[in-house]
């Protein structure tokens, strides 16, 4: 057993072990299985002990948080050796066929498709591919997350359509999911993806004679979005105050025009031709292949700026003349050591992950992993993913905050593919293409309308969550327009449900409606719809007909499969996963 | 709340309505208004080398300025005297000049050059510290507005075509979402039975406003806005259809669907509204001028038709257009494109305006009383709140209730814009 856990340092070590079990609202778990006698030091030093077993419910239930939707294999397995073991199987899972090989050998391991010539949609496909049927599926999930973080977007007006581009940012996230965050942000800003979604693609050293300066949109971004956030935080993931309760910003414009400065002489080394090397451009990147999109960056050394770099209250200093590399590694070093990095990832782990509001005490505890992965290193997603799934708030959440968040559209489509096999052709391991994505209007990854992603960690909308200090970013899609396109987009998911012969025979009367519909809603939301809610629908399904002649009996029955779909995926209770 | 005016005064007009286009990304105020001579165009030509627009005399507003040329339907309305172009207008305290600035001796707005907070401090309309219960500007004017003009409305005088927006956000009155040609019909497909979408529906309508009713105030506030685009969707497209318009729109359909719903007001019993569109891709760090050219020759084409369309409906001089982004561009290029700013240029159009430039014309110098910084931040000579103070009279709010609106009003001289 691995200590996954570093000691909790909000942890009195006088606390008796009873209390401190009840501290970590371990008491509860007993009711989900927890075998009696758990020692009391152990869930002490690891809140989700290896010993702790879940029920089927509770199982799904919290797999609905570190997948994007349980299949009844991983819902067993959970059930079998318990969170914390299937976890660790997870985080060490050997990577499942990368998305840049997925196109390169046209399909997934087993079926591939040599008539598939790659296009902009194969990308698509291959990154629905993973989220759907790799067997690595934290790793999917968590990249999704981060994607969401380290955002890239292929929407705006210089959209790229090679099916390289993205593709090996997707890989570049499932690396960083189960590794390091130091080597994840090198990984990101040494991208031509990320590269050229921020400018800072040939961007070049200020010159005299133009007048011209480098190009300050990444520096920002960076500190701004993906690293340290705008004001300072303490460790439970609240603001900072100075003496006159203030908040403290983290930086100010001179150490954006400072540090500008580190991302310039950057260029992609670009395939070959005729026996010249080509740089990337807009004018030729349908000529780049794999291996030049997945390549870091390249330097120029002449075009790096050759200055001095001073910036963040001196946490940065890089003399003159440093190399371009060594300049970046420092930048990075310094955010990374930078007292905010932790909470601020932590926080915004946990919103894209577990819950929208989590408490200061599971804030608290994410960094200490992000801090020290007990075998003091820094920065250990494991560590870090452990702390975000077994956090004792995930098994028995506080009554003083809810817990949870709303599914975003993305994690509920995957969810009715890989469950229930929606839209998905299981011979082949394909899902449906762009066409129905816009139908299922599913914020598929890389599509936010800017580097703010499709919402903001702290959106809360006007009223009761806002007046009670709360935040919901996925309600900032939910306006009156985003509530239709989920409703809507739901049901033509449930339109390319499956109908095998078992259902077909098992719909034929309402006899087994009731079976069914506890069935899948315990598979997908780990949970029966409210009893008041359960009885009304079953009295309309028994309503539906279902078809004397065989092609009516498909149709109809088809019918009171997608309505309960439908129904329980669009209840208000399951779109937040709690 | 006490009326503004007696309800027969004959000094409120019948209708006002207010047109919000957020340029998001940060327009290049250089760009969208570019300098014709002196001092100003060597300036603008030294620190854009290779990206200043050469003169064009086409898109002249007057000797000294040239607006885009990509933008000839909006050169048409100063050509009809119904442009006004406030020069740059951002986010201030109180007013500040660049010694202030320099010597960091006057108090400043956080988080300036940011586009989430520079966007979030034009739409609060006021610092955000001092804005009760998260509210912006057209939220609290739509509020104090809503005894007197908007009582028997039968839909909120507040729609966006682009997500929830602060600048509509308010105490009781709530926006409501619109997709690009009206609000979305509510259609889960052919095989979700009309009985379990309706059940559904019941289900989600019978969360309360203000109390908790499922397990998670998440699950409530989804719910809420279930019910609420339920309630609202026939309202809004019955509305839309009860008004014919011939006028074509090549693009920007969501400027179409305004304009109808403008127009519908009569119908609805709104005599003040607002509707809110987001046209994005201006933050050109790279390949400015292509790039801007594109986008804005669709913003134009987009004005165009809407211009047109208001003319249709007879409704020009009731509606009044405002076009503005969260910050202009530093004055310095970066090779292709410009970095982030301050101050930027806002654009006023129809509803009665007599065109012109208003505020204060920069001094594009980089020692100038304009120009801050390394990089040539243009620092706001007129604040936000000053030109929504502007509009909110407009839309008829007596003087006395201005500060209930914008709270910082009081710190600053009046814009006095021109109406006919």
């Amino acid at each position: 057993m691995k200590p996954a856990h570093p000691p909790n340092p909000a942890q009195r070590p006088d606390r008796p072990g009873r209390r401190a079990l009840m501290q970590h609202g371990l008491g509860a778990l007993a009711a989900l299985g927890l075998p009696a006698g758990a020692p009391a030091a152990q869930a002490d030093a690891r809140p989700a002990p290896a010993g702790l077993r879940l029920d089927r419910s509770a199982a799904a239930r919290w797999l609905g948080f570190c997948t994007f939707g349980p299949t009844e294999e991983e819902i067993e397995a959970v059930q079998r050796i318990g969170p914390a073991a299937w976890l660790d199987q997870q985080l060490d899972a050997p990577p499942s066929r990368s998305v840049t090989e997925w196109i390169d050998r046209k399909g997934p391991p087993g079926r591939e498709d040599a008539r598939q010539s790659p296009h902009f949609d194969t990308r698509l496909q291959a990154i629905d591919w993973k989220c759907i049927w790799a067997p690595d599926a934290v790793r999917q999930r968590v990249s999704y997350a981060l994607s969401q973080i380290f955002v890239i977007s292929e929407v705006g007006a210089d959209r790229i359509a090679n099916p390289y581009a993205y593709a090996h940012f997707w890989d570049l996230l499932n690396a960083g999911a189960t590794g390091n965050f130091r080597q994840l942000i090198e990984d990101v800003s040494a991208s031509l993806d990320m590269a050229y979604f921020l400018t800072y693609l040939n961007n070049r050293k200020a010159d005299e004679a133009t007048g011209r300066q480098p190009d300050e949109n990444y520096a920002r971004e960076l500190m701004q979005l993906f690293t340290i956030g705008l004001w300072e935080l303490e460790e439970d993931g609240s603001q900072r105050l100075d003496a006159a309760g203030r908040p403290i910003p983290t930086y100010g414009q001179q150490d954006i025009v400072e540090l500008a400065r580190v991302f310039t002489g950057f260029y992609s080394d670009g395939p070959r031709r005729d026996g010249v090397r080509l740089a990337f451009g807009t004018e030729n990147h349908g000529l780049y292949g794999p291996a030049a999109w997945a390549r870091r960056l390249s330097v120029k050394a002449d075009e790096h700026a050759p200055e001095p770099t001073s910036a963040l209250k001196g946490r940065i200093r890089i003399p003159a003349g440093t190399e371009a590399y060594t300049a970046l590694r420092r930048t990075l070093d310094a955010l990374f050591k930078h007292p905010s990095c932790p909470p601020f990832i932590a926080l915004n782990l946990i919103r894209r992950l577990s819950t929208s509001n989590p408490s200061p005490a599971y804030v608290r505890r994410v960094v200490a992993a992000f801090k020290d992965n007990g075998q003091g290193q820094r920065g250990d997603m494991k560590a870090v993913l452990r702390a975000v799934f077994l956090d004792p708030e995930l098994f028995d959440p506080p009554s003083d905050r809810p817990f949870g968040r709303m599914t975003e559209p993305y994690v509920s489509t995957i969810a009715l593919a890989r469950q229930l096999g929606a839209h998905c052709d299981a011979e082949q391991q394909r899902f449906a293409g762009l066409w129905h994505h816009k139908r299922f209007a599913s914020q598929r990854p890389f599509t936010a309308p800017t580097v703010f992603n499709f919402n903001q960690p702290d959106f809360a909308p006007q009223g009761p969550i806002q007046q009670a200090g709360l935040v919901a970013p996925e309600l900032q899609n939910c306006d009156e327009y985003g509530a239709t396109l989920r409703f809507n987009g739901v049901g033509a998911l449930c339109e390319g449900l499956p109908m095998t012969p078992e259902l077909l025979e098992r719909l034929a009367t309402p006899a087994h409606d009731a079976e069914l519909l506890d069935r899948y809603a315990l598979q997908l939301c780990g949970k029966t719809l409210p009893a008041r809610d359960r009885t009304a629908l079953l009295a309309e399904l028994a309503k539906l007909p279902r078809g004397r002649d065989a092609t009516a009996a498909r149709t109809q029955r088809l019918t009171v499969l997608a309505s309960m779909v439908w129904f329980i995926t669009v209840h208000p209770e399951n779109i937040v996963r709690q | 709340m006490k009326p503004l005016l007696p309800a027969d005064s004959a000094a409120a007009p019948a209708h006002r309505r207010l047109m919000v286009i957020y340029l998001g990304g940060g327009l290049d105020c250089h760009q969208l208004l570019s300098p014709r001579r002196g001092a100003n165009r060597q300036a603008y030509e030294a620190a854009r080398a290779g990206l200043a627009l050469p003169d064009h005399p086409r898109s002249a507003l007057d000797a000294d300025w040239q607006l885009h040329p990509q933008l000839p339907a909006l050169h048409r309305q100063w050509t009809r005297g119904r442009l006004g172009v406030v020069l740059n207008v951002g986010p201030l305290l109180r007013p500040t000049d660049a010694v202030q600035y320099r010597e960091r001796s006057a108090l400043l707005p956080v988080q300036l050059f940011s586009h989430s907070d520079q966007n979030e401090l034009w739409q609060a309309g006021a610092p955000l510290a001092e804005v009760e219960g998260g509210t912006g500007w057209i939220g609290r004017l739509m509020e104090a507005l809503h005894p007197q003009f908007n009582a028997r409305a039968l839909l909120t005088p507040m729609l966006s075509a682009s997500g929830p927006q602060r600048a509509f956000r308010a105490q009781a009155l709530r926006q409501v979402g619109l997709g690009k040609d009206g609000a979305e019909p509510r259609f889960p497909g052919y095989r979700v039975a009309p009985g379990v979408v309706t059940l559904a529906q019941s289900i989600m309508s019978r969360v309360p406003d203000g109390r908790a009713h499922f397990a998670h105030p998440i699950a409530d506030e989804y719910a809420r806005a279930q019910r609420r685009a339920q309630e609202t969707v026939e309202v809004i497209n019955e509305a839309i259809r009860a008004v014919p318009l011939a006028t074509p729109f090549p693009v920007l359909p969501e400027l179409r669907t305004a304009a109808r719903l403008f127009k519908a007001d009569t119908a609805l019993g709104r005599r003040r509204s607002a509707s809110f569109f987001v046209h994005g891709g201006y933050d050109h760090h790279r390949n400015l001028n292509p790039t801007l050219d594109g986008r804005l020759q669709e913003l134009d084409a987009g004005l165009a038709a809407f211009f047109d369309a208001l003319a249709e409906l007879r409704i020009e001089d009731e509606v009044l257009t405002l076009v503005y982004s969260e910050f202009g561009r530093c004055l310095v290029q970066n090779g292709s494109g410009t970095d982030h700013g301050w101050g930027g240029h806002a654009l006023l159009i129809g509803g009665g305006l007599r065109g012109g430039l208003y505020g204060r014309s920069p001094d594009l110098g980089r020692k100038g009383p304009d120009l801050v910084d390394a990089r040539g931040l243009l620092l706001p000579s007129t604040a936000t709140e000053q030109l929504h103070a502007e509009i909110a009279r407009w839309m008829g709010l007596p003087e006395a209730r201005l500060p209930e609106v914008l709270p910082l009003v009081p710190r600053f001289p009046r814009l006095a814009l021109d109406w006919a």
